[in-house]
């Protein structure tokens, strides 16, 4: 997600690559529309790991040079680091936590991180109501210019559990194998927006699983969070059941919010699922997802190699071949008016992912 | 490891230099023929006799020793150089395994990821090293994995899937799909205590008090 | 042009050091996971001993002797298997002093024609130098070796000669030797910085060999 948070500042939160399977997606928009990354981006989140979240990353965080890079400080541990240099020593597949390896590398080159260094870190660590970024009220300006970004999550607690699934992250067999992501993820980080009196709220993977030590629950009862309604929410964990949370529409949200999410697609499991969207629209009828689904598999091969393949599988397809974008936008220096949302590609209001299920 | 011989048999002369392109420097000492058996060689496989090890020195008047390929009478003896006095080859017997005249074309390459396993079949990711391009994914039969092969397919676990044409000997040609999974061990307990000691002196060097203050 | 196709082909890694044969049997290698047990069980060993140990599985020979371990496969689906297998052993023998590796590449082609395979022998080893010292001179074998422009320290050889393979056919058969000597300071594991530079090399190595192959086989 790429946010404008007015008077030319811009966010990056997580990233992900075009259909082609290398451009990260977040750049080339603002290469796009004229916007010089380099100088204009203030803040590049990673929410969490999962690879759907951070491809590109690695070249997104050595492009906004002037950025600075945020994450969980599960990140910046022991165990995790070990792992990006395990895996860079081991080049034989590609390396599950490669973006981050990439990533790790930019900053460390970067003499600002380092103790006894001035200026301004290029590293900051997101935890659970802490502010990641901070524009002030300009004093001769009429209208509210100043701006903020806070991390609502991960607990100190949740901390402590994802180190432990860090360390389930190391192989265990004989065998090499790459690690797989370990859910609930507890250490995402929720994201909470303000550009003068519009709040957002960005979701992430975050889910409410009854967990005392992190979740949607934990979140909305804090009374350390900014205040304040959202008007815009990216809907976290694609939409499923488990990122649900009542309390959050409840008392975070506006009513009738705009609500953005992306698709999930792996194996027979789809999210939203069409269950997930009737739920969603009915909290609001301002429901937008970056894709739909698509089953293609991939042309351009030999009729020999297709026959070959589709005697060898029971489904092949191609991944993220589906691909859009939604843009919302509003008037920053006036307190009328409200979103306006366009869609782009595969994007589409979230009622026609499933049509005949539409509320 | 030369694929253009025709002999089975053949005495390997280890050097110390040039060795890595698998060129066997042949030497027989001034003297000593090599077993008679042995040039009746036939391409079936022959049981080794024993193994001779002996050090060998140059002949007098050559400035290194000679070099003989099995089956030409050719010498290069004079384009040799002495051996260094610490090198004590010897000379064994080998058994060449035979080289296969069945070919294989290949026509696409991938290379695949587990996600999850099922009774049957594993969903897997899977990159294109033929032409590279978006990721895909695939249910694949448990069934198309070699026997051998389905104690390794695990979620994360990494394969490779090879399509082509296969060319046996007599000509015959056949379509062939082969899934093989990676095998390479898994990190020590060393590698993994190294890493982390190299962790926390990358952690020592940055200042996360500055980084905990991000705004 | 399209790319000429060998009729017999395969890849070997040679690494020289000082080994202990006697390890290297295929129950070793199953029981550590390098290889399938099922290929342990058929394999066709050879001799397995102190100084010299020989074995094939199919698709593998191995060849391994007091200072010489030699991995090869003729099977190129298997390529990346054999370079696991290398990679996997010594991963394990860690401190095996590896001092030379070699990628090798060799292949038997055909040439379309008599006349074609005269014209590679003539233009590798032209013929007028020997006019009047032999009669019918004709090429047995060439080797060339030229530096390494990377960052390693090595040399790369390429040896072309008829191929006592392909027969009646007019084939060239082609070795390409990818040679590297161990760089690893004082303090560095030899064999770990043997294994990365394989990791690192295996597809520009195999990449360059093919391309040595066929720009020699095609250009008129």
């Amino acid at each position: 997600m790429v946010a404008h948070v007015g008077w030319g500042d811009w966010i990056i939160v997580d990233s992900c690559v075009g259909p082609d399977g290398q451009t990260p997606v977040g750049l080339s928009y603002l290469k796009r529309i004229g916007v010089d990354a380099g100088k204009a981006v203030r803040r590049i989140v990673a929410t969490h790991w999962h690879n759907d979240h951070v491809r590109g990353l690695s070249q997104t965080v050595q492009e906004c040079a002037g950025a600075k890079f945020i994450c969980s400080n599960a990140f910046l541990t022991r165990e995790f680091i070990a792992l990006t240099d395990l895996w860079k020593r081991q080049p034989l597949a590609a390396s599950p936590v490669a973006e981050l390896t990439g990533v790790l590398d930019t900053i460390a080159q970067a003499g600002s991180v380092l103790k006894g260094s001035t200026g301004d870190s290029r590293l900051g660590l997101a935890m659970a109501n802490r502010c990641l970024w901070r524009r002030p009220q300009t004093a001769d300006d009429v209208v509210d210019n100043s701006a903020e970004l806070h991390s609502l999550s991960p607990s100190d607690a949740a901390v402590k559990i994802s180190l432990e699934s860090i360390a389930a992250l190391f192989p265990s067999g004989d065998i090499l194998t790459q690690p797989v992501p370990s859910r609930p993820n507890l250490f995402s980080v929720v994201l909470w927006l303000r550009a003068g009196t519009v709040h957002c709220l960005l979701g992430a993977d975050m889910e409410e699983q009854h967990n005392p030590h992190g979740g949607w629950k934990l979140i909305v009862e804090s009374t350390e969070r900014p205040a304040g309604e959202a008007s815009l929410f990216k809907v976290p964990h694609h939409g499923s059941v488990t990122g649900e949370c009542e309390s959050v529409w409840i008392k975070m949200l506006l009513a009738n919010p705009v609500a953005l999410l992306t698709p999930f697609q792996s194996g027979r499991v789809r999210l939203p699922t069409s269950e997930d969207a009737r739920r969603i629209c009915a909290r609001t009828p301002a429901s937008f997802i970056t894709a739909s689904f698509h089953d293609r598999s991939s042309r351009g091969r030999t009729g020999s190699v297709n026959r070959t393949i589709q005697e060898t599988v029971r489904y092949i397809r191609k991944v993220n071949d589906s691909f859009g974008h939604v843009r919302a936008r509003r008037n920053l220096t006036s307190l009328a008016g409200g979103w306006s949302v366009a869609t782009f590609g595969d994007a589409r209001a979230l009622s026609e992912l499933y049509p005949k299920h539409a509320p | 490891m030369k694929l253009n011989d025709e002999t089975v048999l053949e005495p390997l002369h280890l050097q110390p230099a040039d060795l890595s392109s698998g060129r066997r420097f042949v030497r027989e000492a001034a003297g000593e023929p090599p077993e008679p058996q042995a040039m009746g060689l036939t391409r079936s496989v022959l049981e080794i006799r024993g193994i001779l090890s002996r050090p060998a020195a140059p002949p007098e008047g050559e400035a290194g020793g000679q070099r003989i390929e099995p089956g030409s009478t050719d010498v290069r003896g004079l384009n040799r150089r002495a051996l260094a006095p610490e090198v004590k080859p010897s000379v064994v017997w080998v058994p060449v395994v035979p080289v296969s005249r069945d070919s294989f074309e290949v026509l696409q390459k991938f290379e695949g990821s587990v996600l999850s396993v099922t009774a049957d079949s594993f969903l897997a990711r899977l990159l294109d090293r033929t032409k590279p391009g978006p990721e895909e994914e695939a249910e694949i039969p448990l069934a198309e994995v070699m026997p051998g092969d389905h104690g390794l397919v695990k979620p994360g676990a990494v394969f490779y899937w090879v399509i082509g044409y296969r060319r046996e000997a007599h000509g015959q040609l056949s379509r062939s799909s082969v899934i093989r999974f990676q095998r390479v061990p898994s990190w020590s307990a060393a590698d993994v205590d190294r890493a982390k000691k190299e962790a926390e002196t990358f952690l020592s060097f940055l200042d996360l008090d500055r980084a905990n203050n991000p705004a | 042009m399209a790319e000429l196709k060998p009729e017999i082909e395969g890849v070997s890694v040679v690494l020289l050091g000082s080994l202990n044969p006697a390890i290297f049997h295929p129950a070793w290698f199953a029981r550590e996971k390098l290889i399938q047990l099922e290929e342990a069980e058929r394999a066709d060993v050879k001799i397995v001993s102190p100084e010299v140990s020989v074995f094939s599985i199919g698709w593998l020979a191995l060849e391994v002797t007091l200072d010489r371990f030699a991995a090869r496969t003729t099977q190129i689906q298997h390529l990346e298997p054999l370079r696991d297998l290398v990679l996997g052993t010594f991963s394990l023998l860690r401190h095996t002093p590896v001092k030379q590796m070699g990628i090798n590449r060799l292949a038997h082609f055909r040439s379309p024609s008599e006349d074609e395979w005269h014209k590679l022998g003539h233009r590798l080893a032209p013929k007028e130098p020997w006019a009047g010292l032999l009669e019918k001179p004709g090429m047995r074998r060439v080797s060339m070796e030229g530096k390494r422009t990377d960052q390693y320290r090595g040399r790369i050889t390429v040896s072309v000669e008829p191929s006592v393979i392909l027969k009646p056919a007019f084939g060239v058969y082609f070795e390409v030797n990818d040679h590297y000597d161990n760089d690893a300071d004082e303090k560095a594991n030899e064999c770990d910085r043997m294994l990365e530079i394989l990791r690192a090399c295996w597809q520009t190595s195999l990449d360059r060999a093919s391309h040595i192959m066929q720009t020699l086989m095609k250009t008129p």
